[in-house]
């Protein structure tokens, strides 16, 4: 659905264009292409108010005002110097553009973080999926303008602008300045162009210096089908049409992109559509004869012609609902990996190929075990978005945009799913985070800024004293600026070098410009990479070659096109690394947790040919360093590997540590066991689970902690509040998670629950002390004396008895209590204790005495003394009344918590969790010994009743 | 009323296809007064309107309106004074428009347009009443589009348009020349009837003699960017058309001679 809404949403956007056209191209039959330049300038005065903080809506008139001075100027030159309007619009086009860089101050500006009309029509949002609550807002702030533009075209001035058109000679007759009503309509025109660039930057989430490029045709396109589907003379439906025509364009796009054609056809598609439409409406209606001129006569009909387009606009978006509705369920459990490039480039094609030959080294085959999509924007900046729409209708797991601007549009519409980005100079440009491990929680990628300081160091072996080198670049992408600042910081440490700059604008440029540099008597050209250089490097290397200046350069692939020396990073290595980047995700890590990565696979190129042609001598040092050169022709370079990354093919080691066997830890490790096997055979992911037992040995334990560090265990699941202290010393490193542990807080390893020791989390599961002693006073309403026995060198042992002392004040117990540290002892503390005349035996979460239970439940029973204890199971064993914690839920919660670690959360962003799931057991037999009456209530709440067989 | 002295108008200066169309032409004509003008194809009778409505620049000369000197303004600033009407019905009205908004535009001759509503209620009313005088019935076709018009139609609303704000100069230009002849008369009646009523200041280009001879209390008479001929109100009483007829003739005749006989010829008849 997001597809469909997010396309009406493009097209209502668009509509504020396509009505501008509507005024020049149908009032005045100028089709005005100075939107192409408008749309931008409106976008760029937009993004640059918000960036200074400006309110959002504010900053429209002020695009308004901007764009109708472009336009004021097209009809100035039109009017004024009888310049036709095509011309007037292109001249004025061309020349925005370089006031949008000036406005911009850089080729691209990203407003993910700035306030947009997006993020406060969302902070208000009721709950409505986002696509759609911008929708509502949309659909009623056309409506206004609808109403708004209509009515203005019925006034007086709007009839004489209307007249002009129509009539210019009569108009003049009339006393109106044709060339005013002219330049006044084309302004204003390009105003609403202005508005509809500033909405689209807030809405796509950046501005960008390419945006608006060949709008004409589809202003054009919406026009037409506007009036094709509303044929009226009133100007209400007539503007209404063309937002609907716009809406309908845009949703054509979409369907387009659903069917899977490549959106660059969509231009062709489009221009063929303008035409046929053009010629349907025009002379083919009117001149045929025979079956067309029937076929035109029933369409044109009017009423026949809007149920047609209502009928087929219906069936289409019915097709697609309804296939989505009746089979929501058809569930693909291959991972669905959507890859989407801006353009052809070199770069980002080598960065896909990359990506796709690691994918299969991984294991990954398209249609096997994941489904690829591959999309093109083909340059169009605002096809990217549509290509992410797209991917979001076809339920893409993963995306993979490759180029910085598929990224900033996926980083812009992608808010809970993963994206892994490949070939982008500088993430936090275009907002994406701040530093490789503080981004946004669902991206994560590859990226670097190219090694120019090196290269320039290489250059510096080969030249030294004063020199000049130049460089040529096209300053419009932000890339090619980021590099050039990068290039001046180097060079700020060594003034020798002067650096002569020449700039481009198209690849048409580039001879020129290197012809200028090599005239500035440079030393080399020392080229920053640069898509417009790039495309057109021959012109640099005939200049190279005639003048002989060699050219040093960052990018790898020059080699062997005729650069003297390369060192830069393979971008075949780009997309390799992302493919590991996908991998970790698939198998369950969070984009979150995964910092940003450098370009790993570096070449350090020279090409003798070159050498021996520019008869440059290569000092040994760099002939010996190179690990790729050309000779006679041939490129030798070694193979590209990424170092083997053992981190994502080895199954994970888990250590499940358990300080001594008890039922209770026992229970807690069953249920941690079974959660875990159903997480891992959904995601795939081999676990390598080994059980540590120290049998209640605190050496043998302080070795298995060691062993479990040394041994590099991937994570490490702690039982028992020993287990845990005893591991939370020895390891700082592993992921470590805990359970059956009364309180960690007291055991050390925190200071508050959400404040613990960085690399561990788990959970608190106290002995419910107060809630036993509770239910001694409701079962026995005159008892007096309880008595404790308790291990002092067990943290939680003291725990459980500072508790139980409190417990006692409040239910008016007096608490005896008896201490030991060996099982050697408890004969002689259970006989003490029992002397002292105790009402009732209490044991609570003393890990060493509850594994003699039964030992201490037959004198109790012999001295009709109930025995009460904090593990339900104990009441097979002869307690009277336990009440615990239930530890396989415990065991099933921590699973989850380990999940989540695994999962990619760092542990010490999991707050410890207060877990306690009450498990109750009652010996209703002793109950007939004391002589006291159990509740039916509190027999039926119990999990283990113990009745005479 | 108009004042016109040495205008010259040359078409395509210096090159070879250079034409003088008006050449130091002088003409006074004083308020209420209704001049037709006649002429030979091309001898600039067009011009000569074009150059007083403005649309056409003078190279030379001077033009004064009302006592105002209009000869630097443009078109569209001297239609505050002058409405016309082309030979051509498809020029004096916008067909994509209904028409009501032909006459809004007309209604607001010269002014300001503002963006306002104007059109409904009491202006349409008086819209009506106004189309109802051409008798034509198109009182009730208000909001039909003026392409919807037949030829005549469309020449009768724009003469409507010319006069809807009184003009202070009302210029025709062969504008029944399209015309079928009975359509013709009725714009000719129609021109007749608005001219008197408002007793108007007109210059009427027109082929048919007989119109010529019949309309206006003066006729000028061209011939090759010249006035040749100017009759006034009593001497135009006399002419027939047969008298204008043999003066074409005249001309015809001296054609046949060579160019310098008739430039001295023409010097000495002037
Ligand atoms: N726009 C123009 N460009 C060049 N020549 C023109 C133009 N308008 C008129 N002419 C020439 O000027 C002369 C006078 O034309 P016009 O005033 O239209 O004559 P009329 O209306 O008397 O038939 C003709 O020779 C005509 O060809
Ligand atoms: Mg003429």
């Amino acid at each position: 659905m997001e597809l469909w809404i997010g396309a009406v949403n493009l097209g209502i956007l668009y509509a504020f264009m396509a009505i501008g056209t509507f005024i020049t191209y149908k009032l005045y039959s100028f089709p005005d292409i100075t939107i192409d330049g408008t749309f931008a300038t409106g976008a760029a005065v937009a993004s640059i108010l918000i960036v200074d903080g400006w309110n959002p809506l504010l900053v429209l008139p002020v695009a308004f005002l901007v764009g109708s001075l472009a336009g004021f100027i097209t009809g100035f030159i039109h009017t004024r110097f009888k310049i036709e309007g095509l011309l007037a619009g292109i001249l004025v086009m061309t020349g925005l553009y370089s006031v949008n860089l000036h406005i911009m101050g850089k080729s691209n500006i990203p407003l993910l973080t700035s306030k947009t009309f997006v993020s406060i029509l969302s902070s208000v949002n009721p709950g409505l999926p986002p696509e759609l609550w911008t929708c509502f807002f949309l659909v009623a702030a056309m409506l206004f303008f609808w109403i708004l533009v209509s009515l203005f075209l019925k006034t007086d001035f709007g009839l004489t602008m209307r007249a002009t058109g129509n009539n210019p000679v009569m108009v003049a007759a009339q006393g109106v300045s044709v060339n005013r009503i002219k330049i006044f309509g084309v302004a204003i025109a390009n105003g609403f162009v202005g508005i509809s660039g500033a909405l689209i930057a807030q809405y796509q989430g950046f501005a960008d210096i390419g945006m608006g490029i060949g709008s004409i045709i589809f202003s054009l396109a919406a026009v037409i089908i506007g009036e094709a589907i509303l044929r009226s003379r009133s100007v209400f439906v007539q503007v209404l049409g063309v937002i609907i025509g716009s809406v309908i364009f845009r949703l054509a796009v979409a369907f387009a992109l659903n069917v899977g054609m490549n959106p660059n056809d969509l231009k062709l598609i489009t221009a063929v559509f303008v035409l046929f439409t053009l010629v349907a409406t025009g002379a083919f209606g009117k001149n045929s004869s025979g079956f067309m001129k029937k076929v035109y006569n029933w369409l044109r009909i009017k009423n026949r012609r809007i149920f047609l387009f209502l009928g087929l606009t219906i069936l289409i978006a019915g097709y697609f609902i309804g296939k989505q509705m009746i089979f929501p369920s058809e569930r693909n459990h291959m991972v669905k990996i959507g890859v989407v490039l801006a353009n052809q480039s070199d770069i980002l094609t080598k960065t896909r190929d990359g990506l796709y030959s690691e994918l299969t080294r991984l294991g990954y085959v398209n249609g096997k075990n994941c489904v690829i999509l591959e999309q093109n924007a083909e340059g169009d900046i605002p096809t990217n978005l549509t290509i992410i729409d797209h991917f979001i209708h076809q339920k893409v797991d993963i995306f993979i945009p490759i180029s910085t601007a598929s990224t900033q549009a996926a980083l812009n519409k992608i808010k809970n799913r993963p994206i892994v980005f490949a070939t982008v100079a500088n993430p936090f440009m275009i907002g994406a985070g701040t530093s490789p491990v503080n981004h946004p929680p669902n991206i994560t990628g590859v990226y670097g800024a190219s090694p120019i300081k090196e290269l320039l160091a290489i250059f510096r072996q080969m030249y030294r004293g004063k020199v000049k080198i130049g460089v040529i670049y096209n300053p419009a992408y932000p890339n090619t600026v980021s590099n050039l600042k990068d290039m001046k910081t180097a060079l700020e440490n060594d003034k020798d070098i002067r650096l002569e700059e020449a700039t481009v604008s198209n690849s048409n440029d580039v001879y020129q410009a290197a012809l200028a540099i090599a005239n500035r008597d440079v030393a080399a050209f020392v080229l920053i990479n640069d898509l417009t250089v790039f495309n057109s490097f021959e012109s640099v290397v005939r200049v190279s070659k005639n003048n002989e200046i060699p050219i040093f350069t960052c990018d790898a692939e020059r080699l062997k096109d005729g650069a003297l020396i390369v060192y830069g990073y393979e971008y075949y290595g780009s997309g390799m690394q992302a493919a590991h980047l996908v991998n970790r995700i698939i198998r369950g890590e969070s984009p979150q947790n995964i910092p940003f990565e450098k370009y790993k696979i570096l070449t350090y190129g020279l090409n003798y040919d070159v050498a021996r042609e520019l008869s440059t001598p290569i000092p040994a040092a760099i002939r010996l360093a190179a690990d790729s050169w050309v000779r006679d022709g041939i490129l030798t370079r070694p193979a590209f590997t990424l170092p083997p990354d053992p981190e994502l093919w080895r199954e994970k080691k888990v250590a499940l540590f358990q300080f001594s066997s008890s039922s209770l830890l026992d229970m807690s490790m069953h249920g941690f066991n079974q959660q875990i096997n159903s997480f891992a055979a959904e995601r795939s992911i081999k676990f390598k689970m080994e059980e540590y037992n120290a049998h209640g040995d605190f050496s043998t334990g302080q070795s298995i902690a060691t062993a479990i560090v040394e041994k590099n265990y991937d994570y490490v699941v702690t039982f028992s509040t020993l287990a845990l202290q005893i591991m939370a010393s020895v390891n700082k490193k592993i992921p470590h998670v805990f359970c059956a542990v009364t309180d960690p807080i007291k055991a050390g390893v925190a200071t508050t629950l959400s404040d613990h020791q960085q690399n561990l989390t788990g959970l608190a599961t106290p002995q419910p002390v107060e809630a036993t002693i509770k239910l001694m006073r409701q079962v026995f309403p005159f008892a007096k004396k309880i008595g404790m026995i308790w291990n002092t060198s067990e943290v939680n042992s003291e725990i459980c008895t500072i508790k139980a002392r409190a417990a006692c004040k409040q239910y008016g117990f007096q608490l005896t209590e008896r201490t030991i540290t060996t099982l050697d002892d408890l004969d002689d503390a259970r006989k003490s204790i029992v002397s002292s005349g105790i009402d009732i035996f209490f044991i609570s979460g003393d890990v060493m005495i509850s594994q003699v239970i039964p030992q201490l439940a037959k004198p109790m029973t012999q001295e009709k003394i109930p025995f009460f204890s904090n593990t339900a199971e104990d009441v097979n064993s002869g307690t009277f009344i336990s009440l615990g914690a239930d530890y396989s839920q415990v065991g099933e919660k921590a699973a989850e918590v380990f999940i989540g670690v695994v999962k990619g959360t760092n542990p010490k962003d999991i707050p410890i969790e207060l877990y306690v799931p009450f498990s109750l057991g009652i010996n209703l037999n002793l109950a007939k010994e004391f002589g006291v009456a159990i509740p039916d209530t509190m027999i039926s709440a119990a999990k283990i009743v113990v009745r005479q067989p | 009323m108009i004042s016109i002295s040495n205008i010259n108008k040359v078409f395509n200066a210096g090159e070879p296809d250079e034409v003088s169309a008006l050449k130091e032409v002088n003409l006074i004509i004083h308020e209420h007064e209704f001049v037709t003008v006649i002429g030979t194809n091309g001898s600039g009778k067009s011009t000569l309107l074009n150059v007083i409505a403005g649309s056409a620049a003078t190279d030379k000369g001077i033009i004064t309106i009302d006592g105002t000197d209009v000869t630097r303004k443009a078109d569209f600033q001297r239609a505050k004074y002058i409405s016309r009407v082309f030979q051509n019905p498809y020029s004096g009205t916008a067909p994509g428009m209904t028409i009501a908004e032909n006459l809004l535009m007309a209604f607001f001759r010269g002014g300001a347009r503002y963006p306002v509503i104007s059109l409904k209620g009491q202006l349409k009313d008086k819209f009506r009443t106004q189309l109802a005088s051409l008798d034509m019935q198109l009182e009730d076709r208000l909001d039909n589009l003026m392409g919807s018009l037949s030829g005549g139609q469309r020449q009768a609303v724009t003469l409507l348009m010319a006069v809807l704000q009184t003009p202070k100069v009302l210029l025709l230009d062969e504008h029944i020349a399209a015309l079928d002849p009975k359509s013709a008369a009725q714009i000719i009646r129609l021109t007749q009837k608005f001219v008197s009523e408002n007793n108007l200041t007109t210059l009427m280009v027109t082929h048919s003699m007989k119109n010529a001879l019949e309309s206006g209390n003066r006729m000028i008479m061209m011939h090759k960017g010249r006035i040749i001929e100017d009759f006034q109100e009593q001497d135009k009483k006399n002419l027939t058309v047969e008298d204008l007829l043999s003066k074409f003739e005249d001309i015809r005749k001296a054609e046949k001679l060579t160019p310098e006989l008739i430039d001295s010829l023409k010097n000495q008849y002037i």
